[in-house]
């Protein structure tokens, strides 16, 4: 069996984000980096199958972008990849998901996995699209938002998330492609020794040029902060008061009272 | 041309504010300067300093009324009126191209709604859609068709209608019956290359997003997800504007060059339209061949927890919700009895879901639902930013709070600075004694 999963590298979500001077990504200057949150349970969701199908068993890491994304390669190799591949590309992000998705399978069709784990969307420009082009690319079967995910004799149970509380249970035929939600599982933190570890594991580096072949199809021409809305009236007074101006508000916006 | 007129170099212009255009955004054009030449007045309006400016137009671009434009001195702008001259014979060539591409994004017509249902039930998403299509439509004056597949659906197209559809391409067939990207995918790629339509929408649901995408990679197109925003510029291009980094920016993505136009958008953004009964349209019936035994996905059940108390959060007129600042679970009972005698349900931001106060459904935020209640009442949340995108297009929106600088009440419609456990139950208890004494009447 081979696996592979596919992990991005994301600013912090708690920074403050500047348009750049191209006016359609962020400046990356100032930025704390760190693995997509989606990614992380999809990291686990693949070590934790690697266990379950002992040394027969090989799972790759991927991860698209400039030197800095190593950090993010490391650690999926300390919570229990075998291998990585890195794909060097300084202008990641100006790339659109169909770009992305093109260079991930350009380099997995060589490749013959079994399985592709990937998150659910990006924390930053979140299109949620990656894994599901990816799988029409190499034609393989594809489930997304996945909440349960179990394998037994080649076919995967997949447990999806749906609207408004409901639950599909999917089986896949592999090869497949499937996109982790959060709180698929509990993602582990890498221990110590598997740091050291993983620092020995084999991280393949690739320049994009070579897998990627494909014109954008999609731009961004602005990239702005979101209007505000004006803020709006403060109510002050003792609770009692409080509470009349309360209802007068539900009486004039609503029929809770009528 | 001459070795002079090599040498001249283009003039930049200076930026300058139009009299009574700003709308005082808030200092966008400032933040965006690189050589910091724009400051802000009282009224929030900028003063460009036209000394420093090097006429990079980002203040014009950024401007969201359109109130910063580019001044040229006469001199300057005979200079430029000569370098278009020049310019003029390069461009024929890129002409000759964008008129090979315009015939050919012309020959793609019409704005889509695909409606998604489960079991024959709509998704209402797909009706707000209908909404938000009618006016794309109108822009472009060009039909709005609603797509519906499944199995025993042909009632959705009479709703199609009465929300606003002109017209509905029906596939109907067992093979439909529960969705699979597979079986799907195929009929609605049949149906795009035969029809052609230049815009698709469809709903940022689980389905929604799996088929979208795999649409967009068969017929090779754009997509952009989770859409906020949609409007036609002047060359009928579709501007799709999304939040990115949870909201804390917008991007406007565009798909010039492909057909046709695909964009996801995320249930409760997009109004619902109004219902019109007895509006009328064409079914124009497909078949698509597909054979049960070519789909390698099944679907074996569909397990619904509606039944054990489920609320859905997304769909409800009134919501209660508390944060961190509700100190523990036990405090949330609180929150219950205010939302029943609203006739509401009580919703969570992320902290507290961490916290294990309240179950993940009830999540509201960038990764929790998406709501527009009639009244959304925040009791305890800072409001991270991206817990404000997940609300902030409620009708009503009461903050109480106790610290003032919270942000949440930058979204607030009212804003009360006090202590939420003597505000909550006093409110909860005078809406029952209007309500006793409304029976007694």
């Amino acid at each position: 069996m081979k696996l592979l999963v596919c992990v991005k590298q994301v600013p912090d979500m708690e920074s403050r984000f500047k348009p750049d001077s191209r006016g359609v990504w962020f400046s990356e200057t100032d930025l704390a980096w760190r693995m997509n949150e989606y990614d992380e349970y999809a990291v686990e969701e693949a070590v934790k199958l690697r266990e379950q199908l002992g040394e027969s068993c090989e799972l790759t890491v991927l991860s698209i972008g400039p030197d800095r994304v190593g950090e993010v390669i490391k650690k999926a190799l300390a919570m229990g990849a075998d291998r990585a591949v890195h794909v060097q590309d300084l202008d990641a992000a100006g790339k659109d998901p169909w770009q992305i998705a093109s260079i991930i399978a350009g380099y997995a069709k060589e490749q013959s996995y079994d399985i592709i784990f990937t998150g659910m969307q990006s924390q930053d420009r979140g299109s949620a699209q990656v894994g599901v082009l990816v799988a029409e690319l190499l034609g393989f079967t594809c489930a997304t938002t996945l909440v349960g995910f179990a394998f037994a004799d080649g076919v995967i149970t997949a447990k999806r998330e749906l609207e408004g509380g409901l639950k599909g249970v999917a089986k896949l035929q592999i090869p497949a492609v499937v996109t982790c939600q959060l709180g698929l599982n509990i993602p582990r933190y890498p221990t110590l020794p598997n740091i050291m570890k993983a620092k020995r594991k084999e991280i393949a580096a690739i320049p994009v040029t070579e897998l990627l072949k494909e014109e954008p199809l999609a731009a961004t021409t602005s990239f702005h902060p979101p209007a505000k809305k004006g803020g709006g009236v403060v109510l002050e007074g003792d609770v009692g008061e409080l509470v009349e101006k309360v209802i007068a508000i539900l009486k004039d916006k609503t029929a809770v009272l009528r | 041309m001459t070795e002079a007129k090599k040498t001249v170099k283009k003039p930049r212009g200076k930026a300058s504010l139009m009299e009574g255009k700003c709308i005082a955004c808030g200092a966008r054009c400032q933040s965006v300067c690189p050589v910091n030449c724009v400051e802000m007045n009282d009224a929030g309006e900028p003063i460009i300093d036209q000394s420093t400016c090097i006429g990079c137009i980002k203040c014009v671009k950024i401007c969201p009324a359109q109130a910063i434009e580019m001044y040229f001195t006469p001199e300057e702008q005979a200079i430029l009126a000569e370098l278009v001259g020049e310019a003029e014979a390069v461009t024929e060539d890129e002409e000759s191209e964008a008129r090979s591409l315009a015939t050919r994004l012309a020959a793609y017509k019409g704005v889509w709604v695909f409606v998604e249902q489960t079991e024959g039930e709509a998704a209402k998403v797909s009706w707000e859609l209908l909404g938000k299509g009618r006016e794309l439509a109108g822009n472009l004056g060009v039909q709005l068709s609603a797509v519906v597949v499944g199995e025993g659906v042909e009632h959705l197209c009479i709703e199609a209608f009465e929300y606003g559809a002109d017209q509905v391409y029906l596939v109907d067939a067992p093979v439909f019956k529960h969705y699979r990207t597979e079986s799907y995918l195929k009929a609605l790629c049949l149906l795009v290359q035969k029809y052609q339509p230049e815009i698709i929408l469809m709903g940022a649901t689980g389905l929604g997003r799996d088929l979208a995408g795999a649409v967009a990679t068969e017929v090779k197109t754009g997509l952009t997800a989770d859409c906020t925003g949609l409007s036609i510029d002047d060359k009928r291009n579709l501007m799709q504007t999304r939040p990115a980094f949870g909201g804390n920016i917008m991007a406007t993505i565009m798909c010039d060059k492909f057909r046709p136009q695909m964009a996801t958008v995320r249930p409760h953004v997009m109004p619902m339209s109004e219902r019109q009964p007895g509006r009328v349209g064409t079914i124009i019936r497909e078949s698509c061949p597909i054979r049960e035994e070519d789909i390698l996905v099944k679907v074996l059940e569909i397990i619904s927890d509606r039944n054990k108390d489920h609320v859905d959060v997304a769909g409800a007129e009134f919501i209660v919700s508390g944060g961190r600042g509700m100190m523990g679970k036990e405090n949330f009972a609180m929150l219950k009895e205010l939302a029943d005698e609203l006739g509401g349900v009580v919703g969570a931001s992320r902290s507290a879901v961490d916290a294990g106060w309240m179950p993940q459904e009830r999540q509201v935020g960038q990764t929790g639902k998406t709501v527009r209640p009639k009244i959304y009442v925040a009791c305890g949340i800072s409001g991270a930013i991206q817990h404000l995108v997940g609300m902030q297009d409620s009708d009503v929106v009461i903050a109480i709070n106790r610290d003032k600088d919270a942000p949440i009440f930058e979204v607030a419609t009212y804003g009360i600075v006090g202590d939420l456990f003597q505000v909550i139950p006093a409110l909860t208890n005078r809406l029952r004694e209007l309500k006793a004494a409304r029976g007694l009447k």
